[in-house]
């Protein structure tokens, strides 16, 4: 705010600048929108407008394995979204607001386990997967994308409930409420906010993961929409079916996008706040 | 002090609420992880030949020596110092020209920055790799009307190009994430220094350069860090992009495909936990670079 009213050439050269940053951000979506609209040599033109033709769309969603890899890529996401949830608000709640010994060290592991990469645990779960049975079914994804979402849940949450003012317990013990009367009653409402933020920022990146989903996932019976994606491969060298490919990334990218669109603002406060505290 | 008190005398309390927590976790990460290196030291079935029993250092040892995994370590930290240093440069200089704006405008342009960020690193890699076909692709045909080349760019057929490609990819995804922190905080910077400065007749730049900078250091050094973790266990992008070419493949490409197509257990263990190893130096590394300067100034 300062500079721009200091210089009266500000505004021009904010503009140009943000107008870039735009072009850059929404080109290759927009790029991608014009050529689902295409197929058969139309593909390979390069006049940035198309008429919309909503036919790859059609043959995608007239196909019901697509859907199973949709309803897959639902479930998963929504379900290692609860679990997460669930487990980590307790977690959080004693992070948060109780002093006790270990705590720092259960604070550390935590951090320490959020910086593991994917692939330092991907064999020893490939055969912990493998012996419960799961190999190829839904519950390996869910179990194995609790990986990063729970360390991240407990540690966004954490840093909610510690922010509520401390009179909050005191006021409460006093008038002897329970420790989970306390928590379901007084603390839960307050941090709300966190909830969702949490909540939705783990379905986004478990509708988003691809080494696990692709990893532990064999068949189309458990593959999930990024995988399918991914896949997608030529029937011939010189035949990709790039109309085809861009309608059903588009699909597959319109979940998250859309969450982004309606909760921004719950979303970027979880992402600064886990980023900051 | 009450609920303190309160508290001390139940210390089961806490305990029993991280439990449900603590044990989920144990499961996914210390068992996978202890059998990560449990395998890593074990001999890998060949063929029908089962594994031979007993400890041994040789995954380690045929790891040092090949030039495949060499590559991916070469190509992970290029990939991932270009990034990191691309998207905290121009996260800052988006946040810079965000906050001129009024915040109304301001919340709908962040949300449109943001929309990368939510899509799916596979479907960004199938963007912009269509884009940038070298036969088909938009950008080619731009460049050949504006009549700057004459014929398309193969834009991934040397490794440093598949390496590019990888990092404009992640800078279209994943700049937002860095804007979005430099702006919180720019926000969250004391107002006073800087008109003070201003009062002195300080230009913008010094003032950025010698207030703003220093101060949003420590956040800005924390969200690179995090980025710089993301970035080197970066898996879509190489996998989806170029499959199993040696040329541009990622350390977790490389450990995935050992595992899951060459059912190489403990080969694939071994080369997770030497890419651990990299990862653990390059990270050290960053933090003593980033860190330096901010004890300089402090």
């Amino acid at each position: 705010m300062i500079a721009s009213s200091r210089w009266p050439c500000g505004w021009s050269w904010r503009w140009v600048a943000m107008s870039g940053a735009l072009l850059q951000t929404l080109f290759p979506l927009y790029w991608a929108l014009v050529t689902s609209f295409r197929h058969g040599p139309a593909l390979f033109s390069t006049v940035p407008v198309a008429r919309p033709d909503f036919g790859n769309y059609r043959v995608i969603l007239s196909d019901p394995t697509w859907w199973r890899y949709a309803v897959n890529s639902l479930i998963s996401a929504s379900a290692v979204g609860v679990i997460s949830l669930v487990l980590a608000i307790p977690a959080a709640y004693a992070l948060g607001r109780m002093s006790f010994r270990g705590r720092g060290t259960v604070l550390a592991l935590l951090v320490g386990s959020s910086m593991l990469p994917q692939i330092a645990i991907l064999s020893g779960l490939f055969t912990v997967i493998s012996r419960l049975g799961l190999y190829n079914r839904l519950g390996s994804l869910i179990f194995a994308d609790l990986f990063f979402a729970l360390p991240f849940a407990i540690w966004l949450l954490a840093g909610f409930f510690r922010d509520l003012p401390r009179d909050l317990d005191e006021a409460a013990a006093l008038d002897g409420c329970g420790l989970l009367r306390r928590l379901v009653t007084i603390h839960l409402p307050l941090v709300w906010p966190g909830i969702v933020a949490a909540g939705l920022l783990i379905f986004m990146n478990c509708w988003n993961e691809f080494l696990f989903a692709l990893t532990f996932t064999l068949s189309d019976s458990a593959r999930t929409l990024p995988v399918s994606v991914g896949l997608i491969s030529a029937p011939s060298r010189f035949e990709l079916p790039f109309g085809m490919i861009m309608s059903a990334s588009l699909l597959a990218t319109l979940p998250p996008v859309l969450l982004v669109l309606m909760f921004q603002h719950r979303m970027t406060a979880g992402l600064t706040a886990g980023a900051v505290k | 002090m009450g609920v303190r008190g309160h508290l001390k005398s139940f210390p089961w309390q806490p305990w029993a609420l991280l439990a449900p927590a603590l044990i989920t976790l144990a499961a996914l990460i210390v068992v996978p992880l202890g059998q990560t290196i449990h395998l890593a030291f074990s001999h890998d079935p060949h063929g029908f030949v089962p594994a031979r029993a007993g400890m041994t250092f040789e995954n380690f040892r045929i790891l040092l020596g090949d030039a495949a995994w060499w590559h991916a370590v070469r190509t992970t930290s290029l990939f991932a110092l270009g990034a990191v240093l691309a998207e905290t440069v121009l996260g800052i200089a988006l946040a810079v020209v965000l906050q001129g704006f009024g915040s109304r405008l301001r919340g709908v342009m962040l949300a449109i920055l943001l929309l990368p960020w939510a899509v799916p690193a596979v479907v960004a890699a199938r963007l912009w790799s269509w884009m940038l076909n070298d036969q088909y692709g938009v950008l080619n045909a731009a460049l050949v009307h504006a009549g700057l080349i004459t014929h398309g760019i193969a834009w991934t057929a040397s490794p440093a190009g598949m390496v590019l490609l990888m990092v404009m990819i992640d800078i279209w995804q994943a700049t937002p994430f860095m804007t979005l922190l430099t702006l919180a905080g720019l926000q969250s910077l004391p107002l006073e220094a800087m008109e003070a400065a201003r009062l002195d007749g300080a230009t913008s730049w010094q003032c950025f350069r010698h207030i703003t900078l220093p101060l949003l250091w420590p956040t800005l050094a924390v969200a690179a860090l995090f980025r710089l973790l993301d970035a080197l266990r970066m898996f879509d992008l190489s996998s989806v992009l170029y499959g199993s070419d040696i040329d541009g493949m990622s350390l977790s490409v490389f450990v995935q495909m050992q595992i899951v197509q060459f059912g190489a257990p403990g080969y694939g263990a071994a080369s997770a936990l030497a890419t651990l190893a990299v990862i653990g130096l390059i990270v050290a590394l960053f933090w003593r670079c980033v860190s330096w300067p901010r004890g300089e100034k402090a």
